[in-house]
């Protein structure tokens, strides 16, 4: 009880004190005028003004830098864009015939949440590789939007195939053209032109015989390959499908997928068909046909193997005309024509 | 109650000049990284993304150093300045991994 009397005077010793000090402070405190007053206030507002721009106009400088940073992370991280690019580029080894491109070509722009490829594709006709147009995609993310294709052929393939305007077709289907029309455009054509043509079978075969069967002085460039689905040319849904096959030629190509080390075109072939199923919704949008059906396909393929019903062939006009004494072939369609570069 | 300011805090709220600098050489930079990007040029001018954060970093820095003043825009300019630098490292990265070519 003591000890708290002790107590109180002391912390009313240091309140005092405290008071003390307080009014000496006050006799220091030197009051503004009027106009110091305002003077203060202008100073705080301009510096609240000038504070509240630079900071807005830094958070607004942020929002392109941040939001072009997301995106590249975004397709860079897992690789997210090379994927994307591999995936295109595959879809057209085996949906066009007879068309390649260099992937090492390839463009790529990035934009805000957006990307997009540009390409040149080749057609190898006679023994020469020529530019046939470029492709232009335009993703949104992972997203790709139909390709705007800038095609110089002479002879271009269906942009909306339906069995009509099929060109290879399958010995159990009938055919939409007339049979003699293309050996007769062959006899017209001078000698010391080189041609592509898309020939069609009398039954299935197997790649390699093919190859045996045909005369030595052309080149097979593309095998049209039995899916299960070409009888009809349609898928379960009746949506028009595209012949799949791939190149018959080893592709010097840098980075062309069928550049293989001991790998064979067949075994490149079924990889990148799992490949497509695994993202057949980006494989639809650059394919000409809008189904590819690709499970269905892949799985009829491993389960009866490689048998082609089709083919591009290239070399002299003179000796592709000696393909119409080939009994396998049921009918022929000229495709491009060049200049003689045969040697 | 009397505004008033007792003699020897003098403006202590105000910020320093290399702060200041800092931040606007910082926004500076960044506006010239917004025109780069939004031209799509395809090299980044290095002014924006090396001297000129360098500097705001350096100014940043020196106004740091003061017990008397905000430092509010100079921990603003180091930070931009810094995001700058981040920016553009994590920037050569992610190109690199997309579509590579040798």
């Amino acid at each position: 009880m003591s000890d708290e009397k002790n107590h109180v005077p002391n912390e009313m010793d240091d309140y005092q004190n405290y008071l003390k000090e307080s009014m000496n402070g006050i006799n220091d405190f030197h009051p503004y005028t009027e106009e110091g007053q305002k003077e203060i206030v202008n100073l705080g507002k301009n510096m609240a003004r000038k504070t509240n721009i630079m900071v807005s106009l830094a958070i607004l400088l942020l929002i392109v830098p941040i939001m072009t940073l997301a995106t590249y992370m975004y397709y860079g991280i897992g690789g997210r864009a090379d994927h994307l690019i591999d995936v295109v580029t595959k879809t057209i080894y085996v949906t066009e015939p007879n068309m390649s491109l260099e992937k090492l070509k390839v463009e790529d722009d990035i934009g805000l949440f957006s990307m997009n490829i540009k390409f040149d594709v080749l057609k190898k006709i006679g023994k020469e590789d020529y530019k046939i147009g470029n492709y232009d995609i335009d993703f949104l993310l992972d997203q790709p939007s139909f390709p705007k294709k800038n095609l110089l052929l002479d002879r271009p393939l269906a942009e909306n195939p339906t069995k009509e305007t099929e060109v290879m077709v399958h010995p159990k289907a009938s055919i939409p053209f007339s049979t003699t029309d293309g050996w007769d455009i062959l006899k017209k054509l001078p000698d010391g032109t080189v041609s592509e043509v898309y020939i069609s079978l009398n039954h299935l075969m197997k790649p390699d015989d093919l190859k045996e069967s045909l005369p030595k002085n052309m080149e097979l460039r593309w095998f049209a390959v039995d899916t299960g689905m070409e009888i009809t040319q349609e898928d379960k849904e009746g949506v028009p499908i595209t012949p799949l096959g791939y190149p018959a030629q080893y592709d010097h190509t840098t980075w062309s997928p069928f550049k293989t080390n001991g790998e064979s075109n067949e075994e490149v072939f079924l990889d990148i068909l799992s490949l497509l199923e695994k993202n057949e919704s980006v494989a639809e949008k650059v394919a000409r046909a809008k189904s590819l059906s690709m499970s269905s396909r892949l799985a009829y393929i491993k389960e009866h193997g490689i048998k082609v019903y089709g083919a591009v062939i290239t070399g002299p006009t003179e000796e592709i005309r000696k393909l119409q004494d080939m009994k396998e072939i049921r009918a022929l369609k000229v495709g491009e024509v060049k200049l003689w570069n045969w040697e | 109650m009397e505004l008033g300011i007792k003699k020897k805090a003098k403006h202590k709220s105000l910020p320093t000049i290399s702060g200041f600098l800092s931040f606007l050489i910082a926004l500076i930079s960044l506006a010239g990284l917004n025109v780069a990007l939004l031209i799509k040029e395809k090299v980044f001018p290095g002014i924006f993304i090396y001297q000129l954060p360098m500097l705001s970093i350096f100014l940043g820095i020196i106004g740091l150093f003061t017990r008397k003043r905000s430092r509010l825009y100079a921990i603003w300019g180091i930070s931009l300045s810094i995001f700058l630098f981040i920016f553009t490292l994590l920037m050569v990265v992610s190109s690199l991994s997309i579509n590579y070519k040798p």
